[in-house]
């Protein structure tokens, strides 16, 4: 399944639209204004809550009505850095891009858009269990693990420059940090590192 | 202002200082060519590091990391057409042509003696602006810092290059997201839900580490590696020719980067974009422009650097980035316990103009190393991004934990990268984002007292001319490109019609 950039900009902008409406409602019981009619500490969480709200609104009806997004500064000059040619044009590799057998369009390593997507949401998973391991077997492991599961398993680099790579790398960190900079890192409960 | 030069050299030349001054111009060049990392990350990554620098130390190492990132962005420009950072997209466009016809080695040189003459001449201009008008600002009360903040804000948004709503929709959720915690001068605690963590406020550098180092990461995962294009590099020699001919395009690049890149919220990208068009108008080369013209090269990379010094304008004389790179050194300030402002010139002569001054030392250097050495910096293209992105991840939550020694840091990064990639495949801006959590409490601060002198009438704003006129300036950027255009637009059917 495919989401569009426009729905999913929608989706987003929608969000946001609710997310401001409940900061802007939270932040009225804060009190709007304080002593003497002075600002209080409700004030801005209103203000901004409000105008969070509002041109997440105005984004999403241009989205969904594809209106014209507006000029600023920056079009002007980027127009005049143009001149006739749009910029686009222009900055855009004059290379076809690589295909693979099946006419799909892949990166330098004949991945394809839908491979790097799960690689993405791969890495994702692992920053979040890589957190989640930390109260385990500490940051610096946790993380060092994540790191050659990328390269290994995600990314298919060779096993043995990959490992030098990752231990090497935490070596460079657990220096710096540990050592030089007294960084307490976190153990965890089985305090290895 | 002799006094104070002198006083910056015998800060900026002691050993040590010199060291990480190299350290990070190095540091910067690298991370500047390198795919995926930029300045802001660079500095938000490696901020961690400095902590246990003496102030100043750190904050030149820190800022040379920015200004060295504007010399390797150019570096990928020239020899991959693939810009290391935004404000280098424009040389692409001559300087990719240039190394096509195999003269990489003058653009990169071009590239490098513009910068440097660029960087000569916005900084003598930045030690001869910035005192007095960190003294002009010292006469402002919270009504004028109220005003200038608001113009901040507004140019941020007007010149971050989308759509104008979602620019200001950004720039509301920075300053939203400022609002968490207790704020000074209140004791409620605001969208904690009971976390003590949320207590002091949602960390400036853990956000900007998740935002740009893991966000960038995220995205280039997705985006996949293009084709490198091997560009014939043989040798750094350069022509008197070259120099002369391009000699007034450095210095109206140099100009019209200055001016923009002081303007709170506007930086280095817009200025390469706005110095190329002018240059494309006004060269006698301008035939060849877009082919290959060397002038075409030395104009933005000219200009790109200027504004990146004339940023330090805004941040250390009114403590408003300029950008969203000074608006990380800003927070680096205040984690060094310093409250950049007009104050600062007062308090900490001996901090100020030592770093200023070592920006000269840093771009001497940058010039040393990058003429003959840009094919050696060029070999760090080879590196595997499937290899570098782990270590920057290990490095970002390391560094993220090392700010606060608390696992939420990492929690927040995390959190943030994802919002970071979001935004980014959604194609909304960042800058203002970040313009707005950064000016967020010093907004508040400057309400609240408006509002005390106003006794509750925040009407009171009219009373300062200087505000008036700040303001003024806001409205008239907002409206200004939309008459532009419709004045343009009116003119065009007519003419076609002669």
């Amino acid at each position: 399944m495919r989401i569009s950039v426009r729905a999913a900009g929608v989706g987003f902008s929608l969000i946001l639209a609710a997310v401001g409406t409940a900061a802007a409602i939270v932040g009225s019981t804060y009190g709007f204004t304080g002593e003497d009619g002075r600002v209080g500490p409700g004030f801005l969480p209103v203000v901004f809550g409000a105008a969070v709200a509002l041109l997440a609104l105005v984004d999403v009806a241009q989205r969904v009505l594809r209106r014209d997004r507006g000029v600023t500064i920056e079009d002007l000059a980027t127009d005049l850095a143009a001149g006739d040619e749009p910029v686009a044009a222009v900055v855009a590799p004059e290379d076809e891009p690589l295909r693979n057998a099946d006419g799909e369009e892949v990166d330098i390593f004949g991945r394809t858009q839908r491979q790097r997507t799960r690689i993405l949401v791969s890495v994702m998973v692992g920053l979040v269990a890589a957190v989640l391991l930390t109260s385990l077997i500490g940051l610096l492991l946790s993380f060092t693990l994540l790191m050659a599961f990328v390269a290994i398993v995600l990314e298919k680099r060779p096993v043995v420059p990959s490992l030098i790579i990752s231990v090497v790398a935490a070596g460079a960190i657990w220096l710096v940090f540990r050592e030089l900079l007294s960084v307490p890192l976190p153990t965890g409960l089985l305090g290895l590192l | 202002m002799l006094d104070n030069l002198i006083l910056g050299f015998s800060q900026a030349l002691t050993p040590e200082n010199l060291l990480w001054c190299l350290i990070g111009v190095v540091a910067g060049t690298v991370i500047g060519l390198l795919p995926g990392l930029g300045a802001t990350t660079g500095v938000a990554v490696l901020l961690p590091l400095t902590f246990a620098l003496e102030p100043i130390t750190a904050l030149i190492m820190l800022a040379g990391i920015y200004y060295g990132a504007q010399y390797g962005g150019t570096i990928t420009s020239v020899l991959i057409s693939t810009p290391g950072e935004a404000s280098s997209v424009v040389t692409t466009l001559d300087g990719y042509q240039m190394a096509r016809k195999g003269r990489a080695g003058p653009a990169l040189a071009i590239s490098a003696i513009g910068s440097f003459i660029a960087a000569i001449i916005s900084l003598a201009l930045l030690v001869t602006l910035a005192p007095p008008l960190a003294e002009l600002a010292l006469g402002f009360g919270p009504i004028e810092q109220l005003a200038i903040m608001l113009l901040g804000l507004v140019i941020v948004v007007t010149f971050q290059g989308g759509a104008l709503v979602r620019g200001a929709m950004m720039a509301g959720v920075g300053l939203l997201i400022s609002t968490v915690g207790v704020a000074s001068g209140f004791t409620t605690a605001r969208f904690t839900f009971g976390s003590v963590d949320l207590l002091s406020g949602i960390p400036f550098v853990e956000v900007m580490i998740g935002l740009f180092a893991l966000g960038e990461v995220l995205h280039q995962i997705r985006v996949g590696a293009a084709a490198p294009i091997r560009a014939r590099f043989k040798d750094m020699v350069i022509r008197r020719k070259d120099i002369t001919d391009s000699m007034p395009a450095i210095l109206r690049g140099s100009g019209i980067g200055f001016v923009l890149g002081i303007l709170p919220g506007a930086g280095s990208t817009l200025a390469s974009f706005m110095s190329y068009g002018i240059e494309k108008r006004v060269s006698k080369n301008r035939a060849n422009f877009g082919k290959g013209a060397i002038e075409g090269v030395a104009s933005p990379e000219s200009a790109n650097n200027a504004a990146a010094n004339a940023n330090f304008v805004p941040t250390l004389a009114l403590g408003i980035p300029g950008g969203a790179t000074t608006a990380v050194l800003l927070g680096a300030f205040t984690i060094f316990g310093l409250q950049p402002g007009p104050l600062l010139f007062e308090t900490q002569p001996a901090l100020v103009w030592g770093l200023l001054v070592s920006f000269f030392i840093g771009n001497v250097l940058l010039l040393v190393l990058n003429l003959p050495l840009a094919p050696v910096f060029a070999q760090m293209l080879r590196i595997p991004y499937a290899y570098l992105y782990p270590i920057i991840l290990l490095t970002s939550v390391v560094g993220a934990f090392a700010v606060s020694n608390n696992l939420f840091s990492v929690w927040l990064v995390v959190l943030f990268g994802i919002l970071g990639w979001i935004l980014k495949e959604l194609d909304l801006p960042i800058a203002p984002l970040v313009l707005g959590l950064v000016l967020g409490p010093l907004l508040e601060k400057a309400l609240v007292q408006t509002s005390a002198l106003g006794q509750g009438n925040l009407g009171v704003v009219v009373t300062s001319p200087t505000a008036i006129v700040v303001l003024l300036g806001a409205v008239v950027l907002v409206v200004l490109p939309k008459v532009v255009v419709a004045i343009r637009s009116r003119r065009t059917p007519a003419e076609v019609g002669r």
